[in-house]
């Protein structure tokens, strides 16, 4: 008899990419970032600090549910075309002017603010059929499936907003849960 | 001037066949869509057609319990070593040491690893090359030279979604050869190659690369051989008359071999390095891209010579050739080698929705009856371990949230065999494959097939079958302890072949006898620094290692002997533009051939050649850049799992009053009668640029050489025929005034074949003859002890070239290669040659006889 799967880390943690990432469940993307905003994208530009090239966009925070206070918050993706030179890095996210999105980003120790996990922390911000703000990952729902193959508005990960706020409400007031 | 319309150009081009882009690739106006443009190294600009790559660390990694920064590096070293030693390319990587910083894309050619702090959760590596954006795209044979590409790692390695990655595991290891894929150029695939995602590869330590890779960096960077022991497919896409561009074109044979391509925007596709043999090919649309990609397959697109992406087309359905979507109805098509078979097109079925099944990942259970314990192992092994044959998979669209199969989901394994008996429900979204093994079934690889009813797909070398156990590590013990040149360690274990390897972490070992049936093998262990706990695996030929029986604890080898640590360089300061010897002397330590390199943390200072004069020191000669910035580096040795640093150990520095420096020998001599080898006791010519004087003495290692004449740029020598074959430091006065000393290599004689053993080392001979298509080990001399690479040796029967698999340094001298034989070939006697860096032997007759 088989064992059940509950020991199997590596089916589920580990995701393909150019990137390997692991895949960030909501409590993580909500603990381990150090700040959450929704907001729409002014413009992005690209600046090479070796040895990265840096596609930053400025964001216009709309609303922010985790993270110190500011208008706007600059998102830092790995690859772009800068001082003549072009760095390509598979799986890195694009983000396009005028778009508003839910952001979980993540400042290390350069300072730079990355979004969690490449795309994982990437959400696209619509209504549901009764109206409600819900943040769903990927750029293109056409092309997002569920584990049957059915198109779906999401690949696993469909955040209403309210609900997403109470959880980061009560992630700041009593850690995570 | 604009490109021409893809519609408008596909029509022109029908019949013209491309090239794959499996690759970073651009498109130019000279060339249009008939030349792709690859980003790759310039091998020309490099020192000995090699990529020097760089660790950027402080050594602060946060690594698994009882990991360590050593053994870390060695499996770096390790990944580097597999791409390196591709016989069919002409690419070699180096160990170029660590740097304080990564130097970007102006320090030279050359891959930055980073182990850095700045990574955000969620991502733990990434890979990428740099290159100028404004390249020349309109040259005669034009590339995108890769300035520099950078690997990125985590540095917390501690706790991956709660679990540490050792980087002794299958994961690190896998992953890191995968990051150098990109490094060097390469992109994804979807023939679960060491380059296709994480979730799919099928991959092992024991087996790193499938064809598809060799095939993938050979394109980049072909070797002589690589058009002569290899076929290609050519054709083209189109869906309603036009060309579908991005489709995965995929030859694939029951034997396990998968190569691929991707089509160019008008369609058109060349899949080359397609081993001979029989093929199905069949066509597929990229899936679509799933949480962390950013585009279908997570490729980064091809461009238009205005740098725009051009996007994929994944709206049709897969099909075999010519015209079926079921394998059954597909056809077989015998490729030879150097065949090139065009015309192979396909008119797919276009539809409105990108692909619903995609991306299984298959997993089996192995019981370790030794421990009572078992694990999961991916890919899917199906052995005597695994009870009930079956496997588990997930992935999309075969698999309800309930985690049952999708109601009528259809499997089958490409050929027939084994029969997948059924399909039934787990856990976690994983459903359980049930499988009918007849005697009939073989050993290898198989090819899963998939049909949800609305979709169908292929996962290649879904399951591998194997009638062995997988090996296991009991015991490991010291024969002889590690501080006194030997180093032998003895291995007791149980699921030996007669192929097995071994690895000492990163390092591979030295196998001085193995008693397969009684479990023991006697190792020759590599350097390691004292108190280092190296890890012991084993690897056998049919993909499967000890990690299968205990992925958390495999067997241990604790040095504890005391070993050198210190080492000094002579001379510490280097001149722009000029090459020179430098000593290293490094007390206490056993430095041996082929476990030795030295590094300077520059691609400006270029390591050409190590001589190991003894087990304390060492010849590097050395090339600096004649652009090269003044600065301050770090000198790093290693010998084996050793990596010694020596801070601030060597200075680059302009201005140096050196009188004849300007003389600089030119290492590259040759025989006098123009062959590149230079033999004891024959007349050589070594030029000098700028030489005017005839005043000149001439030692080659340390021995006179009679000097028959000088002068206008020359020299004319007679090497001393005492000279021992392997390099030698050639040193020159001229007036009296020392030039710089370089390393020549002195050839020895043409290699011997010693011996051929079939896969269970016994002797072949007219008694036991080899078989078609079976690999063969071949022991052979050269007698020069130097370090060979793969793509170094070049084995022929009559005027066949055959594939090298592999080339390992056994003894002093002393080789072995593992080669494929050719299939195909009539019953009779054969003769065979092996040829290292140009010397051929003599040919041993090899008696082959089909089954």
């Amino acid at each position: 008899m088989l064992p059940r799967l509950t020991a199997l880390w590596m089916l589920t943690a580990l995701m393909g990419g150019a990137a390997t990432l692991e895949q960030l469940s909501e409590m993580r993307l909500i603990g381990e970032s150090t700040e959450i905003v929704r907001g729409r994208v002014n413009f992005c530009q690209q600046t090479y600090r070796r040895p990265m090239i840096w596609t930053t966009c400025e964001v216009t925070v709309t609303e922010r549910l985790k993270g110190p206070v500011g208008n706007t918050v600059t998102v830092a993706i790995p690859g772009g075309t800068a001082a003549g030179l072009r760095q390509s890095y598979e799986g890195a996210p694009a983000l396009v002017r005028g778009t508003e999105y839910l952001l979980f980003l993540w400042e290390g120790k350069s300072g730079l603010k990355q979004l969690m996990g490449l795309g994982q922390g990437l959400f696209d911000v619509k209504r549901d059929s009764a109206g409600n703000l819900i943040a769903v990952r990927g750029k293109s729902s056409a092309e997002m499936r569920d584990a049957r193959g059915n198109v779906v508005e999401d690949t696993g990960m469909s955040l209403s907003l309210g609900t997403l706020r109470q959880r980061v409400h009560g992630w700041t007031r009593g850690g995570a849960r | 001037m604009r490109l021409l319309p893809v519609r408008l150009l596909a029509l022109l081009l029908t019949g013209v066949t491309l090239w794959g882009s499996y690759h970073f690739v651009r498109y130019s106006n000279r060339g249009g869509y008939q030349q792709p443009i690859y980003e790759k190294f310039d091998l020309n600009a490099l020192v000995n057609r090699t990529v020097p790559f760089f660790i950027v660390t402080d050594g602060r990694e946060k690594l698994a319990a009882g990991d360590n920064t050593n053994a870390l590096m060695s499996q770096i070293l390790l990944a580097a070593r597999t791409w390196s030693d591709v016989s069919t390319s002409e690419l070699r990587l180096t160990f170029g040491g660590y740097a304080s910083e990564a130097a970007g894309a102006q320090g030279g050619p050359g891959i930055d690893i980073l182990f850095s702090e700045d990574v955000p959760p969620g991502v733990i590596s990434y890979a990428g090359p740099t290159v100028k954006a404004d390249a020349d795209l309109n040259a005669e044979a034009p590339f995108t030279p890769i300035l520099r590409s950078l690997v990125v790692f985590r540095k917390d390695l501690t706790n991956i979604d709660g679990v540490a990655y050792p980087s002794y595991s299958e994961n690190f290891f896998l992953n890191a050869v995968h990051e150098l894929g990109h490094a060097l150029g390469l992109q994804h695939t979807f023939t679960s190659s060491a380059m296709s995602i994480q979730r799919v590869r099928a991959t092992t330590r024991s087996k790193p690369l499938a064809a598809d890779d060799i095939a993938g960096i050979s394109i980049l960077y072909p070797a002589r051989n690589f058009a002569a022991l290899f076929g290609e497919i050519s054709g083209r896409v189109t869906a309603d008359g036009q060309g579908v561009n991005l489709a995965s074109v995929v030859a694939i044979s029951l034997n396990g071999t998968a190569v691929s391509t991707l089509t160019n925007p008008d369609g058109t596709y060349r899949i080359q390095g397609v081993p001979p043999g029989p093929y199905q090919i069949y066509v597929h649309p990229l899936p679509p891209p799933v949480a962390g990609h950013a585009t279908p397959g997570d490729i980064i697109l091809p461009r238009d010579p205005e740098n725009n992406p051009i996007g994929v087309n994944n709206r049709f359905q897969l099909q075999f050739y010519p015209n079926s979507r079921d394998a059954q109805g597909g056809s077989t098509l015998n490729l030879a080698a150097a065949q090139k078979m065009t015309g192979i097109d396909f008119a797919v079925v276009a539809r409105s929705e990108a692909p619903s099944l995609f991306y299984p990942t298959t997993f089996s259970y192995v019981r370790n009856e030794a421990t009572g314990t078992g694990s999961y192992v991916r890919p899917a092994f199906i052995t005597p371990q695994v009870s009930n044959p079956l496997f588990i998979a997930s992935g999309y669209g075969f698999v309800t949230g309930e985690s049952q199969p999708v109601p009528g989901l259809r499997s089958s394994m490409l050929g027939g065999a084994p029969a997948v008996n059924g399909i039934r429900g787990f856990s976690n979204q994983f459903v359980i494959f049930d499988l009918f093994m007849s005697g009939f079934a073989g050993e290898g690889e198989r090819h899963l097939f998939l049909d949800n009813g609305v979709d169908k797909m292929v996962l290649p070398s879904a399951i591998q079958v194997s009638n062995q156990r997988a090996p296991d590590v009991v015991n490991v013990n010291w024969i002889s302890p590690a501080s006194d040149g030997s180093g032998i360690a003895e291995i007791t274990a149980t699921g030996l072949q007669a192929r097995t390897r071994v690895l000492v972490d990163g390092e591979p070992a030295t196998i001085l006898s193995m008693d397969a049936s009684a479990g023991v093998i006697r190792i020759a262990a590599p350097p390691a620094p004292t108190g280092h706990v190296a890890r012991v695996i084993l690897l056998n030929p049919d993909g499967q290692s000890s990690l299968f029986n205990r992925p958390d604890a495999p067997g241990q080898l604790p040095y504890t002997e005391a070993a050198g640590n210190g080492f000094s360089v002579s001379p510490a300061v280097l001149t722009p533009g000029v090459e020179t010897v430098v000593e290293l002397r490094a007390p206490g330590s056993q430095l041996t051939t082929g476990r030795v390199t030295v590094g300077f943390g520059s691609s400006d200072v270029q390591v050409r050649a190590v001589s190991v004069v003894s087990p304390e020191r060492a010849l590097v000669s050395v090339r600096v850049a004649p652009n090269a910035e003044e600065r301050v580096s770090t000198v790093t040795l290693r010998n084996g799992l050793q990596h010694r640093r020596l801070e601030a150990g060597m200075q680059v520095r302009r201005n140096v009053a050196l009188a004849q420096v300007a003389l600089q020998p030119n290492s590259r001599w040759r025989n006098e009668n123009g062959s590149e080898f230079v033999t004891p006791g024959s007349n050589a010519v070594l030029e000098v640029a700028g030489l005017t004087a005839t005043n000149v003495r001439v030692q080659v290692n340390q021995q006179e050489a009679r000097v028959i004449s000088a002068g206008e740029g020359r020299v004319l020598l007679q090497v001393p025929a005492t000279v021992t074959p392997g390099w030698a430091l050639l040193e020159a006065t001229v007036e009296g005034e020392t030039v710089n000393p370089v390393l020549v290599e002195v050839t020895g004689a043409a290699p011997t074949i010693q011996r051929l053993e079939g896969a269970d080392q016994i002797a072949i001979d007219s008694n036991r003859p080899g078989r078609p298509g079976d690999s063969v080990t071949v022991t052979f001399r050269l007698d020069a002890d130097v370090a060979v690479r793969a793509n170094e040796v070049v084995f022929e029967l009559g005027e066949t070239p055959i594939y090298t698999i592999r080339v390992e340094r056994i003894a002093p001298g002393t080789y072995q290669s593992l080669i494929a034989l050719p299939r195909g070939v009539a019953d009779g006697n054969y003769p065979l040659t092996v040829s290292v860096r140009g010397r051929k032997s003599a040919p041993m007759e090899i008696p082959l006889r089909n089954r």
